[in-house]
C-alpha cells in the first residue's frame, strides 16, 4: 500500500462519523449554502473535516482551498472513501460545474473571490442556461445583459434552474450582442440571487417533486467584474461547463437510490426457488439490466479519471446517454414488477417504499432531457467524436 | 504487476502496425490463405505470448492488461492467431503448473515454439457444464470426454483441458495424445473438436491452485476473447464511419443523415461501455481479484452486445456491397457471431451472473 493510501485510510478511520457510513436519505444531502441545514449534525462534522483537508475539491489548488492532489492521488482518495462507504461531504453545482470553469477561464481575482466559498460549501450555486425558447437549441437564448457603463442590466427569464429557490448565486448565459450570430453574442455572468429584480418560482414535475424553477430577471443590476471570460465569448465556456454538467448529472446517478435492489423486487413479484427469482425469463432480464448498469458505472468512473487528469472527453456524452437509459430502464422494471402497487400516488393503502418507486420512475423520465437531451448527446457523439458531416 | 500507460500505448501502437501489415482483415469466403505459421513465429519472437507472464518467470511482465492490448489489436483485424490460447496457457502454467511443466513446457509456450489450445468449452453452447471426466489411475490421471470448438485445436502441441474429478480440474495434455476433428466454421477460423478417449496424463500435468481453476481459466479466456471482440468492434465501426463519410446518395454524404448518425453514435456508446468492462476485467486479472469471474462475464457480455450491434449494422449500412463476398463486412459479422457463442452466449452469461450474484 502506498504511503498516501495508508495516510488517507487512517485519516478516514479517525474522522468519518458512524452515521455518515450509511446510505444517505435525500433530506440529509449536504448542499451547503447560506441557508445550509444539517438534519444530521454528523454531516456538518464530516463536511468540516473534509474542508479542513481541502478534500471537498481534492484536485483544486490549495491556494483556493482545494486539496492540491494530482489525479492519481484523487483516485486513491475516491477509492478509500468508497471503501469506507463514506457519503459525499458536499453536493454542489459550484464544485462540479462552475469551479472547473473558473479555474480555466476566471481572472485571478475571480478565483480568489469565488472558489474558496465553493470549497467550503458557503455559497450554493445554480445554473441559468435554458430558457422557454432555448432548450436543445440553447444558443438561441434571449436573456439580455446591457452595458450601462457601471454595471450590466439584465432582463429575461431562465427555466429549469435546478434549486434556484434554495441557491445563493446563479451562473447564467446572457446575450450581450443581439446583432451578432447567435453563438457569438453570448457572455457568461455571475449573479447574486439577492439582487433586487430577481424572482424565482418552483416548477412542479410529473413526479410531484419540484427541484426545478423558473427564474425571472427584471432590471437586475450586475457588477461589471462578474463576467467570466471575454465579452461575447461565453459560448466556449458554456460548452465546457455542459460537459462537466453531463458528467455530473450521471455521476450522481440522477439521485437514483440503489438501496432497493431490482432483483429483490423481482423475488417479491414472482417468488423464489432456492433463493433465486422463480421465473427464468424474468431472471435473465434482471441480470441483463444489472450487467448494463454495472457497465455504465465502470464507464462513469473511467470518464471521471479523464476529468481528474484535466481532459473532459469523448466519454462525457456516452456516459450521459447510457446512464439515462439505465436509470429509466430500472424505473420501468420497478413499476412493472410492483404491478398496480407501483401505480399509487399517495395514501395509507400503499407501502411508502412502493410510492417512492413510482415517484422515481416518473422522475427518471427527465434523465434523457435534463443536462442535454439524449438526442443532443447522440448528435455530439456523431459529430464531435465520430466526425460525421453536417 | 502493472504496465505503465506509456508502455501500454507503445505496445498497442507497435502491434497495430504489425497486425495491419502482416495479418490484415480481408474479404472473401473461407480460411484466410495468407495466414500461417510464419505470422505466429514472428509475433512470438516479439514476445507476445509472454506478455502476461511476470519477468521473474521468464515473461515480459506486461500483465493481462498488456496481453489484452495485444489481443485487441489482433481482434481489430479479426486475425486467426493463437495468442489468446498461448498467452493464457503460459500465464496459467507459470502460476499453477508443476515444476516439471514449468521446466519442460513453459519456455516453449513463452517463445511460441509450442502452440497451445484451450480445451474448456463443450457442446453447442460452450456453457459451464463440464462432462469431461478425470479419474486417477497408476499415479496419474485418465481424461475422458469431448471438447467442442477448440481454437487452434488441430495444430496444438499442448492442450489445457478442463475436466471433472472430485472437483473441476485443469490438466496439460499432449496434442499428439488426443483425436481432433477439424471444423469448417462459418468464419473460417481454425477450430477443432477434441476427443479425449482415455488420455493418460501424469500427476504433474495437473495445475494446482486455490479455488476453482477451471472457473479461473474460463474467466481469463472470456476476458481475452472480450478484448479481441472490442478490438473487432472498434475497427468495424471505423470502417462503417469511413463509408458514411464517403458514400453519396441524393447528392450528399449519407453520413449527414441524422437517422444514420444516431445509429452510429449508439454503436460507439455500446463499444465504450464494453471497453470499460474489459479494462476493469483485465485489471482484476492482474490483481488476482476474487470477483474475476463476475467481471469476466460482464466483459464478455457487454463485448457481445456491442459487436452484435456493430457487425449487424456494418452489413446494413454498407447496403448491397455489404452483402457481397467482396467486402470485409461479411467476415466481421461471421467472426462476431462465433465469438459471441464461444465460452457461453449472452443468455447463458446473464444466467450465470444471476447465480453468482445470488438471484
Amino acid at each position: 500500500m502506498s504511503d498516501f493510501r495508508a495516510e488517507v485510510r487512517e485519516w478516514i478511520a479517525a474522522n468519518l462519523p458512524d452515521s455518515i457510513r450509511t446510505p444517505m436519505p435525500e433530506e440529509e444531502i449536504p448542499w451547503g449554502g447560506r441557508n445550509a441545514s444539517f438534519p444530521n449534525p454528523q454531516s456538518r462534522q464530516w463536511l468540516e473535516a473534509m474542508i479542513a483537508k481541502g478534500w471537498t475539491a481534492p484536485t483544486w489548488p490549495a491556494a483556493y482551498g482545494g486539496g492540491g492532489l494530482d489525479a492519481a492521488q484523487a483516485m486513491i482518495l475516491q477509492e478509500e472513501l468508497e471503501r469506507a462507504n463514506a457519503r459525499p461531504a458536499l453536493f454542489s453545482f459550484g464544485l462540479w460545474m462552475l469551479g472547473p470553469v473558473l479555474l480555466e477561464y476566471g481572472t485571478e481575482e475571480q478565483k480568489q473571490r469565488f472558489l474558496p466559498p465553493i470549497v467550503r460549501g458557503e455559497i450554493r450555486w445554480c445554473q441559468g442556461y435554458s430558457e422557454p425558447g432555448a432548450g436543445s437549441d440553447l444558443a438561441s437564448l434571449r436573456t439580455r445583459a446591457e452595458d450601462k457603463g457601471g454595471h450590466w442590466l439584465v432582463n429575461g427569464q431562465k427555466v429549469w434552474t435546478t434549486y434556484a429557490d434554495k441557491a445563493d448565486w446563479i451562473f447564467a448565459l446572457v446575450r450581450t450582442d443581439p446583432a451578432a450570430p447567435k453563438h457569438q453574442g453570448i457572455s457568461f455572468l455571475l449573479i447574486d440571487l439577492r439582487t433586487p429584480g430577481v424572482s424565482v418560482r418552483p416548477i412542479e414535475l410529473i413526479s410531484g417533486s419540484s427541484p426545478f424553477c423558473e427564474t425571472f430577471f427584471d432590471d437586475v443590476k450586475v457588477p461589471k467584474e462578474n463576467m467570466v471570460g471575454p465579452l461575447n465569448g461565453g459560448w466556449t465556456i458554456a460548452k465546457k461547463l455542459l460537459q462537466y454538467e453531463r458528467q455530473n448529472v450521471s455521476a450522481v446517478g440522477f439521485g437514483g437510490d440503489r438501496s432497493v435492489r431490482i432483483e429483490d423486487l423481482a423475488k417479491q413479484a414472482v417468488g423464489e426457488v432456492d433463493g433465486r427469482i422463480a421465473d427464468g425469463a424474468l431472471r435473465n432480464r434482471i441480470a441483463r439490466h444489472n450487467l448494463y448498469d454495472r457497465a455504465v458505472d465502470l464507464t462513469t468512473r473511467r470518464s471521471q479519471i479523464d476529468t481528474d487528469s484535466g481532459s473532459v472527453g469523448a466519454l462525457t456524452s456516452v456516459v450521459k446517454y447510457a446512464s439515462a437509459k439505465a436509470n429509466q430502464a430500472r424505473g420501468e422494471l420497478a413499476v412493472e414488477l410492483l404491478g398496480l402497487d407501483g401505480l399509487g400516488w399517495s395514501g395509507g393503502n400503499f407501502d411508502p417504499r412502493d410510492l417512492a418507486e413510482t415517484r422515481k420512475w416518473l422522475r427518471s423520465k427527465g434523465n434523457s432531457i435534463e443536462g442535454g437531451t439524449s438526442e443532443i448527446n447522440l448528435n455530439v457523439i456523431s459529430k464531435r467524436v465520430l466526425g460525421l458531416p453536417d | 504487476m502493472t504496465v505503465s500507460a506509456d508502455d501500454l500505448q507503445m505496445l498497442e501502437d507497435t502491434a497495430r502496425l504489425w497486425v495491419r501489415e502482416n495479418a490484415p482483415a480481408r474479404a472473401g469466403l473461407g480460411r484466410d490463405p495468407a495466414l500461417g505459421p510464419a505470422q505466429w513465429r514472428a509475433a512470438a519472437e516479439m514476445g507476445w505470448a509472454a506478455a502476461a507472464v511476470p519477468e521473474e518467470a521468464g515473461g515480459a511482465g506486461f500483465g493481462f492488461t498488456g496481453l489484452g492490448a495485444l489481443l485487441g489489436e489482433i481482434g481489430r483485424e479479426i486475425a486467426d492467431m493463437p495468442l489468446l490460447a498461448n498467452g493464457i496457457a503460459a500465464a496459467l502454467v507459470a502460476r499453477h503448473g508443476s515444476d516439471k511443466a514449468r521446466a519442460d513446457i513453459l519456455p516453449g509456450l513463452l517463445g511460441g515454439q509450442l502452440r497451445a489450445a484451450l480445451a474448456i468449452g463443450e457442446g453447442a453452447h460452450h456453457g459451464s457444464a463440464l462432462a469431461t471426466t478425470a479419474r486417477q489411475q497408476d499415479g496419474g490421471w485418465v481424461l475422458e470426454g469431448r471438447k467442442s470448438w477448440v481454437a487452434g485445436g488441430a495444430d496444438a502441441d499442448v492442450l489445457l483441458v478442463a475436466a471433472r474429478g472430485d472437483r473441476p480440474m485443469l490438466f496439460l495434455a499432449d496434442g499428439k495424445a488426443v483425436k481432433v476433428e477439424a471444423i469448417d466454421s462459418v468464419d473460417g477460423r481454425a477450430f477443432a473438436h477434441v476427443l479425449l478417449d482415455g488420455v493418460a496424463v501424469a500427476e504433474d500435468a495437473l495445475l494446482v491452485g486455490n479455488g476453482d481453476l477451471v472457473a479461473h481459466a474460463t474467466g481469463l479466456a472470456r476476458i481475452g476473447l472480450a478484448a479481441e471482440m472490442v478490438g473487432a468492434g472498434e475497427r468495424a465501426l471505423e470502417i462503417i464511419v469511413d463509408y458514411l463519410k464517403t458514400r453519396e446518395q441524393f447528392g450528399r454524404k449519407i453520413g449527414s443523415f441524422q437517422a444514420l448518425q444516431h445509429r452510429a453514435a449508439l454503436m460507439l456508446v455500446d463499444l465504450e461501455l464494453a471497453r470499460s468492462c474489459v479494462q476493469a476485467a483485465l485489471a482484476a486479472a492482474d490483481e488476482e481479484r476474487e470477483d474475476l469471474e463476475e467481471l469476466a462475464i460482464l466483459a464478455k457480455y457487454m463485448a457481445g452486445e456491442a459487436i452484435h450491434l456493430i457487425s449487424t449494422e456494418m452489413v446494413q449500412m454498407h447496403g448491397g456491397i455489404g452483402m457481397t463476398a467482396e467486402h470485409v463486412a461479411g467476415n466481421y459479422i461471421k467472426w462476431a457471431r462465433v465469438s459471441e457463442a464461444l465460452l457461453g452466449g449472452n443468455a447463458l452469461l446473464a444466467e450465470r451472473y444471476a447465480t453468482i450474484r445470488g438471484y
